[in-house]
């Protein structure tokens, strides 16, 4: 049992900054908070490190820059709530950078590693050296734009490939729409995201059901993997005890061989299975804070002398339920710092 | 009447240091909360309101969205009229069950909500108001969460 917690810790110690990539602030504008992996918010400065599983929130009128290796810059403008994550795709680890709120603009650098993947509440999106801005909505919603290079967004199983000046907007719990054309700088985020609160508040139920749509996606993905990832601990408690009985009888280089054709494979696939599960449970909870619970502020403000209206009602049935979801199945995963 | 006020003095000095009475926020600063609710001081509350903001079962953390909040709810009528404070104590363990029972609250108050924090139960011809506090500003306590029925 101790040799796996040693597993895992090298495991952590492997996956975390020392040995991955770290992004860099290299200018900050106004109030632009860092919540640490420990769950402890600061104020980021200029030189300060953001690792994965770190979020920046930028107030009004703020502005960060982040500098990546293998990203040159990555822009996060005011009141945009952004994710440092990591999954596993394709047999690799992947950086995910998520924007569960607000705008950010990627502009990046001819890459020599792995391209990240970029998520928002309704989508993820795949990109080949590329510029382009991000736009996510009060109400979950997406617009992606594109100025370089390519970008692939999917959502529900459907895939859209933008190029330059080309955009998509993406409902939550939907595919992506029909391909925009769009020039540079032509449409500004806060009346696209006002035009998104309005859609909103139209059919606040509505809105409500895509999140949760949404939220069950990410349940599922964590559902087909927790068997395997069981398994594969158990498995590896059991592989350690043959490794001790294993070096007892045949010596040190038995071990060492066994250890790197068996063993090893196994740990490195279940440390990406770990690493998956701790994205798609953190994506639902971004989903849960970022968007769920502000358009639940929204609505408290609006209906606050009209409690009783059915718009209101209808939303907080259907809130509830997204609600009764997200702690059956999501909360249990969490620990003290996400909060 | 030296004696008195020696006593007096001295059973002040041991109140005060003994760490095991817990502060609980005076009536006059709740109702300083209740006042500036009243009269639509919406800047005053979002200064006080501390990030994360609780708001019935949510946590807010975007320091725009409290005073989004505080400003929208304020501009469609949010009072407390014809109030009574019923109950002012340290919030317990039970406590965070009066905004959400959820887990997620249940860890939000082990994280955030300080043991000297005051939990507050207000009555009003609009409904049921609980005023989660901490601390002092000036006359003003700082609002740690709000959960209203009604306004």
């Amino acid at each position: 049992m101790r040799k796996i917690i040693i597993f895992f810790a090298c495991a952590v110690i492997f996956t975390s900054p020392v040995f991955a990539d770290t992004g860099v602030f290299v200018y900050t504008e106004g109030e632009v908070d860092l919540k640490d992996k420990r769950g402890e918010i600061f104020w980021a400065d200029i030189g300060d490190e953001i690792e994965p599983g770190e979020t920046v929130i930028t107030g009004y009128a703020s502005l960060a820059e982040i500098e990546k290796e293998n990203l040159s810059l990555l822009t996060v403008s005011e009141n945009t709530v952004f994710t440092y994550l990591q999954n596993e795709s394709g047999g690799e680890k992947q950086d995910v950078l998520s924007c569960a709120l607000g705008s950010m603009t990627f502009k990046f650098n001819k890459v020599l590693g792995r391209e990240p993947a970029v998520a928002t509440p309704s989508m993820v999106a795949g990109i080949r050296g590329t510029e382009f801005t991000v736009y996510s909505g009060a109400d979950g919603s997406s617009l992606i734009l594109v100025d370089s290079g390519r970008v692939e967004v999917s959502s529900e199983g459907e895939t859209v490939a933008l190029e330059k000046e080309e955009g998509v907007e993406v409902a939550p719990g939907e595919a992506p729409g029909e391909k925009i054309t769009v020039k540079h700088g032509s449409i500004d985020y806060s009346t696209w995201n006002n035009s998104k609160l309005e859609e909103f508040y139209s059919d606040p139920a509505g809105g409500v059901e895509g999140l949760e749509k949404r939220l069950i996606s990410y349940i599922a993905e964590i559902k087909k993997l927790l068997p395997d990832y069981e398994k594969n601990k158990q498995k590896i408690e059991k592989e350690r005890e043959k490794l001790d009985q294993l070096e007892e009888k045949e010596g040190k280089d038995a071990r060492s061989s066994y250890y790197k054709k068996e063993v090893y494979p196994l740990e490195v696939q279940t440390s990406y299975m770990a690493l998956n599960l701790r994205y798609y449970t953190l994506s639902a909870l971004s989903l849960r804070r970022h968007v769920a619970g502000r358009l639940y502020m929204y609505m408290k403000a609006k209906y606050i002398r009209d409690p009783d209206n059915p718009q209101y009602t209808l939303f907080l049935d259907r809130h509830e339920d997204f609600l009764d979801i997200y702690e059956k199945s999501i909360v249990p995963r969490l620990v003290e710092a996400d909060i | 009447m030296i004696k008195k006020i020696i006593f007096l003095f001295f059973g002040a000095v041991l109140l005060w240091s003994c760490a095991t009475v817990p502060f609980i926020q005076r009536e006059s600063s709740i109702k300083s909360v209740v006042e500036l609710i009243n009269t639509g001081n919406h800047a005053k509350l979002s200064e006080l309101s501390e990030i994360p903001f609780l708001l019935d079962g949510e946590i807010i953390v975007m320091p725009g969205d409290v005073s989004f909040f505080w400003e929208t709810a304020l501009k469609n009528g949010l009072s407390i009229s014809g109030y009574t404070i019923e109950s002012v104590g340290p919030p317990d363990a039970g406590d965070s069950a009066v905004f959400s029972e959820s887990r997620e609250i249940a860890m939000f108050f082990a994280k955030y909500v300080p043991e000297d924090s005051s939990i507050a139960k207000i009555k009003a011809s609009s409904g049921t108001f609980y005023l989660l506090l901490n601390g002092k500003e000036g006359k003003y306590p700082r609002i740690i969460g709000f959960k209203g029925d009604g306004a």
